[in-house]
């Protein structure tokens, strides 16, 4: 074998171990790397504790509107939540109150829906409780969504 | 040692040690993860916002922490906790006065009032 065969053959022995070495590094990086690029969402607990404050909120007034519902949860990024609180008397009355982004209950009727699925998506939250105000027994229905997509998922 | 056995040990020590080298980046990396160094900011500030948000007034949180800073935001309600070079933010929806008192380097007393 020539000399200049030789070096050539040996170059391209480099090239191809070079590119073997580089596509395990970067398999092994994507691989681990979104393994732990997983973020830890806390959003099931944060809807536990918003909807104790709710209903902590609704035990102190007579009456509960958007406006008295905004003051007293005050919530620094509104559009990040989503809250639908319905009361429900013995009677035919009903009351709701809904405060901030709608767009999460669309993706939460979506994917409850089970039609699709998103990386992006927000934490629904449902649930059901009695609350007895002025001798009157009340059922709660209420819906905690959160978005806080940036903090909670990769 | 003649010429080509020489040139052939020198290619395998730069192919050993480049691969060596690879390794111990990959260990480090990986180590860096697994134990959690670079998510403890952001553990530590979601722990302290949801306790915030979990705690009634009158209400003092101890914090006790291995390394790093955390700093609180009240006009923003966010909690910001730095480790090293990482830096990690998480707001809180507390609607009481929030404060925190730096007592050392590793402790800190978070206060809740009406």
């Amino acid at each position: 074998m020539s000399k200049k065969a030789q070096i050539t053959g040996e170059t391209i022995i480099w090239v191809y171990r070079f590119v073997i070495i580089g596509l395990i590094s970067l398999s092994l990086v994507i691989i681990i790397g979104n393994k732990y690029a997983e973020k830890y969402d806390i959003r099931p607990a944060e809807s536990i504790i918003l909807t104790e404050k709710i209903i902590d909120c609704i035990k102190n007034s007579s009456d509960i509107d958007m406006n008295f519902m905004s003051s007293c949860l005050n919530l620094p990024n509104i559009k990040d939540y989503y809250i639908n609180i319905t009361m429900i008397p013995d009677s035919n009355y009903n009351k709701s109150v809904i405060i901030g982004n709608s767009d999460l209950k669309v993706m939460c009727n979506i994917l409850n829906s089970g039609k699709t699925k998103s990386a992006k998506s927000p934490a629904c939250s449902y649930s059901d409780y009695f609350i007895f105000f002025d001798n009157q027994k009340f059922s709660v229905k209420l819906e905690t969504d959160i978005g806080k997509y940036e903090k909670n998922l990769k | 040692m003649n010429k080509k056995g020489a040139e052939e040990l020198l290619i395998n020590v730069i192919n050993i040690t480049l691969i060596g080298m690879i390794l111990v980046i990959f260990i480090a990396w990986i180590s860096g993860l697994a134990t959690g160094k670079i998510s403890q900011s952001e553990v530590l500030s979601k722990e302290i916002a949801l306790l915030i948000d979990a705690a009634k007034p009158e209400t003092s949180l101890f914090i006790t922490h291995d390394s790093g800073e955390i700093s609180l935001n009240s006009a923003t309600k966010e909690i910001l906790v730095s480790i090293g070079e990482n830096e990690f933010s998480y707001d809180y929806f507390s609607k009481y006065k929030v404060s925190i008192q730096k007592i050392n380097e590793t402790s800190s007393i978070i206060k809740i009032e009406q």
